[in-house]
């Protein structure tokens, strides 16, 4: 049975970000900016939506021009990743048979 | 990239776009630092060993201690630069391989804080400095090699391993004879182009390779 899908994260932008984010312990702003091929502004707001999720946190290194956000996954953002994952399976089962 | 709904496919596709992205971004600029402690002990070591021909007299290796302020200063100097330039994630790698080059640095940083508590309130001799050529010796050979293994980079791996084996001889060969003599500088030259001047070529050629 085809199991229903995080909202939150079936969305291209938010879904990109948090699969960079599976893979390392931090990755700030401009990284994920040019690794998504994002604009800023759109980009922002998604981070704000998966930061007001608890699926990542956000701190903000230095300041004036020189700050960096930086951006890193939280236990709930893995978990809720995970639980994606297995319920995207779900999707693809029966297929191979 | 927008924020639009995608399909299950697309889902899946993009997870693993991403991911294989990401592993891809390893360890840049690593290499440098590797280039930075080895060309410098390289050079300290040819270094003491010519002026200890040319003056015919000891005490030269004393020199050595030029090594870690001249080496943290300019690794900073390179990681401040390179940090510049790559504005890359913090990996889980990179993390581990930090952790480990610090776990050494401190075994060295605190024999060599103990030899000098030792000479300062007359404990020993200088001959307990010699140690430290011999932690030189095989330390970074044991860093080289779990970066290798951390980084799954068997070039690496092979050359930490075998600087570790030219650390093993000079080990044997000190607990034999007890002295050190000039040409002990020649073979850690060696030793130290095997365990990181070759391999920090090595992952800055894999970095530059990866981000063609």
């Amino acid at each position: 049975m085809m199991q229903e899908l995080d909202p939150l994260l079936h969305s291209q932008l938010r879904l990109a970000v948090m699969s960079i984010l599976l893979g390392v312990e931090q990755a700030d702003f401009v990284y994920l900016k040019e690794k998504t091929e994002s604009t800023a502004g759109n980009l922002s707001v998604q981070l704000e939506k998966l930061a007001a999720a608890g699926y990542i946190s956000k701190e903000t290194d230095g300041s004036g021009a020189k700050a960096r956000t930086i951006c890193r996954m939280t236990d709930t953002g893995r978990a809720a990743m995970q639980a994606y994952v297995d319920a995207l399976k779900t999707y693809f089962t029966g297929l191979n048979q | 990239m927008e924020e639009k709904r995608i399909n299950e496919q697309e889902s899946l596709e993009l997870i693993t776009r991403m991911i294989s992205q990401t592993k891809q971004e390893s360890a840049i600029g690593s290499g440098n630092v590797f280039l930075v402690w080895g060309y410098l002990c390289t050079f300290m070591s040819l270094a003491v060993f010519a002026i200890t021909l040319v003056t015919k007299g000891g005490g030269w290796g004393w020199l050595y201690l030029a090594i870690p302020l001249l080496g943290f200063a300019i690794a900073a100097i390179v990681a401040r630069r390179t940090s510049k330039k790559y504005n890359g994630p913090t990996t889980y790698q990179g993390k581990s391989i930090n952790a480990i080059w610090g776990v050494l640095s401190s075994l060295f940083g605190a024999y060599a804080s103990i030899c000098l508590v030792s000479t300062i309130f007359n404990w020993g001799d200088a001959h307990v400095w010699s140690g430290m050529f011999l932690l030189g010796l095989l330390l970074p050979g044991i860093g080289t090699y779990a970066t290798g293994v951390i980084l799954k980079e068997g070039q690496v791996q092979s050359c930490g391993l075998t600087g570790c084996i030219i650390g093993l001889f000079f080990l044997r060969e000190f607990c034999n004879s007890s002295a050190i003599s000039p040409s002990w500088c020649l073979g850690m030259a060696l030793a130290m182009v095997i365990s990181l001047v070759i391999p920090g070529h090595i992952l800055n050629a894999k970095a530059k390779q990866a981000n063609s």
